[in-house]
């Protein structure tokens, strides 16, 4: 069992062969770059939030509410795991064969998928609490509790979100349709996780509890404990690490990870092989559907038109594509949008006008350079050009032989992706217009964001087309073993600091943004005159 | 008619895969190219698709330069690769309808092509279903009826056969006889040497981005011994070039 453990955890690592030593040098830089920016984002959010909390004697609440926050995101990111990992990734052809028990096949991959979170957990949950660790001066003990948290908080939410998935794939009529199986998933895990953290009851804290709690020490993260049944004895284990209620409480979170683990592989194995054999096998079930081919199933439509509506298919129809392509991309400036429109009414009705102190900022470069950056980090969320490529499998290949510009082919790729940043762009648009009321000024925001867009939709297509990742065993581990992302992050915080930059050089607004727009330009056209003449070179490596 | 004059290409640079390679496949010819694992078959067929770079030298499909008239030679060929990755989110039809607009292929014909093909690959009742949900023998019948939908003059198959079942076998090679008698091209690798010695009017043999032999398969068992069969003068030739 050990050893078929080990397989499945190398197996699950991206291996790229054809990788130079430079190639490996350049990765590895790029990686401890990616690495130390997220580590000192966020020793730098947990310091600014310890100081603040210890100022007001609520310091533990920064513990709980990290606690929470990587729970819910170990759930978020386990339902796509257990799926992939269980049910469709493709060494379970090889594996059924073998004569293996699906217990040891059960195990072998829950391993895998609880050591996959360690990496993220590093950077989300241990780099914070060593930040509060040192500023608070807590012993050694801390630090140990602080391990072995680590090491067992992915336990239950994996275990969870497989039995939930093993259950549904184990019943489901629709095995081949890997969609719909993972929407019903996310459903079904998000009411079961609610169920989990509250029992359906709404999370009501009253303004006496509130005001009460805040006068207390650690009053408030005793309400987040309270309210949070699932978390208690964790967060318990941490408040109490020096005294013997803490080891009592770890001792129960480990007793309940480790009895949800046992319960979880026992359920998962037994109904595990119907559900996997039939995601490897056709499904033979009669579509309602009718079967009779008409000329309506034919209707003829421009090539570019039909290239758009296959990269559109193919993403809308894949679960995680589709969340990362364009749930996020449009829900995030829909929630900045309502943010803002609260913040404006809320200040309005406290006597404050925020638009005021708005235009203070907007009036200068810098304000201007913050506005246009915003955009740029909601455009970064977008990954619809940065797997334009990879997202197609090897059937990238394919499209190469089609008797269609491959210019033509990489400008329809990233339509989907300029496309959706225009809700962006029209949103930071009108928070400008709302501010400043000058239209003219508007316009030409619209524009530069407008370029910043088409350009950073090109670039992100540019860094796929360089190092495609076509040879995948499911979209899940593409995504996440998508190391060109990392590369878009360089290339935001490069327009970050450009901006700055540029502000800090022009100080006045407006020769600040025409300046910009004319450098908007020239870099859109220079790029767009690249691709023109370099096609052949660019797609060289899709092979 | 495809021409290849004088390439080569390599995946690192000075490592040649496919070094100065010549071959003239003529119409109405069924072609074979045959040559062991890694020999440089895909290389070369991928090169002929466009797929891959051409370092030196030139291909012609009908006269078309793939290098230098990339657009105007795809059109003039199909190809069917050895492994039916296709797009598996679309449904077969919708796979169909996307080829069928790329290559201008009218609704009406459309239809014609696929209800007739599709019955007779047997994989009619399955084209509303989505191609992740069909077998590699699936996958494969679907690419033949793609590149069927707009009947192009040059057809270009790697390893046609894998994965396909007896009658569906048996109806491609039909398929292929009936299109070289039509006056067109069909190059196709294999390493399966019964298909070949039963199909193909020519042949050309690979081996390590070398070819090493190009004519009739009568002509290479006279070469190689009297009354040898495909497979042992296939054989000899290649343990010729090792000595």
């Amino acid at each position: 069992m050990k050893s078929l453990t080990n397989i499945i955890i190398k197996n699950s690592k991206r291996q790229e062969i054809q990788e130079t030593l430079k190639e490996k040098i350049l990765s590895f830089i790029a990686f401890i770059i990616v690495f130390g920016f997220l580590t000192v984002t966020m020793i730098s959010i947990s310091y600014t939030v310890t100081y603040k909390l210890k100022e007001i004697n609520q310091t533990y609440t920064f513990i709980n509410i990290l606690l929470l926050m990587n729970f819910i995101i170990l759930f978020a990111k386990s339902v796509f795991e257990s799926l992939n990992v269980l049910y469709f990734s493709k060494d379970l052809k090889q594996l059924l064969k073998m004569p293996i028990k699906p217990k040891d096949i059960v195990h072998a991959k829950l391993i895998n998928m609880i050591i996959s979170e360690y990496q993220m957990e590093i950077i989300m949950l241990a780099i914070p609490m060593i930040i509060y660790g040192i500023i608070m001066r807590v012993k050694i003990l801390f630090y140990l509790y602080i391990l072995i948290t680590l090491i067992i908080l992915p336990i239950i939410p994996i275990i969870t979100t497989s039995i939930i998935t093993a259950i549904i794939m184990r019943f489901s009529n629709k095995l081949k349709n890997k969609a719909q199986v993972m929407y019903i998933t996310i459903i079904v895990t998000a009411i079961i996780i609610d169920f989990l953290f509250t029992g359906f009851k709404p999370i009501s804290v009253s303004n006496y509890e509130f005001e009460k709690a805040i006068l207390e020490k650690n009053g408030v993260a005793t309400i987040i404990s309270n309210q949070f049944a699932l978390l208690k004895p964790i967060m318990n284990t941490i408040l109490n690490y020096n005294n013997i209620e803490g080891a009592k409480n770890l001792t129960i979170y480990i007793l309940e990870s480790l009895s949800i683990y046992i319960v979880g592989l026992f359920i998962i194995s037994k109904v595990y092989l119907k559900g996997a054999i039939g995601t490897t096998i056709n499904s033979k079930k009669a579509k309602k559907e009718n079967k009779k081919l008409t000329i309506n199933d034919f209707k003829q439509e421009k090539a570019n038109k039909a290239y758009l509506k296959k990269e559109l298919r193919t993403i809308l129809r894949t679960p995680i594509f589709c969340i990362q392509c364009i749930i996020i991309p449009l829900i995030y400036p829909l929630i900045i949008l309502s943010v803002l429109i609260i913040a404006i009414i809320l200040s309005k009705n406290m006597g404050v006008n925020i638009t005021e102190k708005l235009l203070e900022i907007i009036n200068t470069s810098s304000g201007q350079a913050i506005f246009l950056g915003v955009a740029q980090v909601f455009f970064m969320m977008n990954f619809c050009s940065i797997i334009g490529i990879s997202k197609d499998s090897k059937t990238a290949i394919l499209t190469k032989t089609l008797p269609m510009e491959l210019n033509n082919q990489f400008d329809i790729k990233t339509k989907i992706g300029k496309r959706i940043n225009l809700l962006s762009t029209v949103i930071v648009t009108f928070a400008y217009y709302y501010t400043v009321q000058n239209i003219n000024a508007s316009i030409i925001v619209f524009s530069i964001l407008y370029l910043m867009n088409s350009i950073g939709e090109n670039i992100k297509l540019l860094i796929d087309i360089k190092k495609p990742q076509i040879n995948w065993n499911s979209e899940y581990t593409m995504m996440k073993q998508n190391t060109n992302v990392m590369n878009v992050l360089f290339y935001t915080l490069a327009v970050l600091m450009g901006l700055l930059v540029i502000s800090k050089i022009i100080k006045k607004a407006n020769i600040f943004l025409v300046t910009l727009l004319i450098i908007s330009l020239v870099a859109y056209l220079a790029i767009t005159n690249y691709i023109n003449k370099n096609q052949n070179k660019i797609f060289r490596k899709i092979y | 008619m495809i021409e290849i004059k004088n390439v080569s290409t390599s995946y690192v640079k000075g490592q040649k895969i496919i070094d100065k390679m010549n071959l003239k496949i003529e119409d109405k010819t069924i072609f074979g190219f045959i040559g062991p694992n890694g020999a440089g078959k895909t290389t070369t067929l991928e090169m002929i698709t466009g797929v891959l770079q051409i370092d030196e030298g030139d291909i012609l499909i009908d006269g078309k330069s793939i290098k230098k008239d990339p657009i105007e030679a795809k059109k003039l060929f199909g190809f069917v690769p050895d492994s039916p990755d296709m797009f598996e989110k679309l449904t077969g039809i919708e796979y169909l309808n996307f080829i069928g607009d790329i290559y201008k292929v009218n609704p009406k014909q459309r239809l014609e092509i696929v209800e007739k093909l599709s019955r007779e690959l047997n994989i009619y009742n399955h084209l509303k279903e989505r191609i992740q949900s069909y077998s590699h023998g699936m996958k494969q019948k679907l690419l033949i009826i793609s590149v069927l939908l707009y009947n192009p003059k040059n057809w270009i198959l790697d390893e046609p056969m894998t994965g396909l079942d007896p009658q569906a076998s048996y109806i491609l090679k039909e398929l292929m006889k009936e299109h070289a008698r039509k006056g067109n091209t069909v190059f196709f690798s294999t390493h399966v040497l019964e298909v070949a010695e039963k199909i193909c009017d020519k042949i050309a043999v690979i081996n390590k981005g070398k070819i090493i032999y190009t004519g009739s398969i009568e002509n290479l068992k006279e070469q190689v011994k009297n009354d040898a069969s495909l497979e042992e003068s296939f054989l000899e030739l290649i343990d010729r070039k090792k000595e």
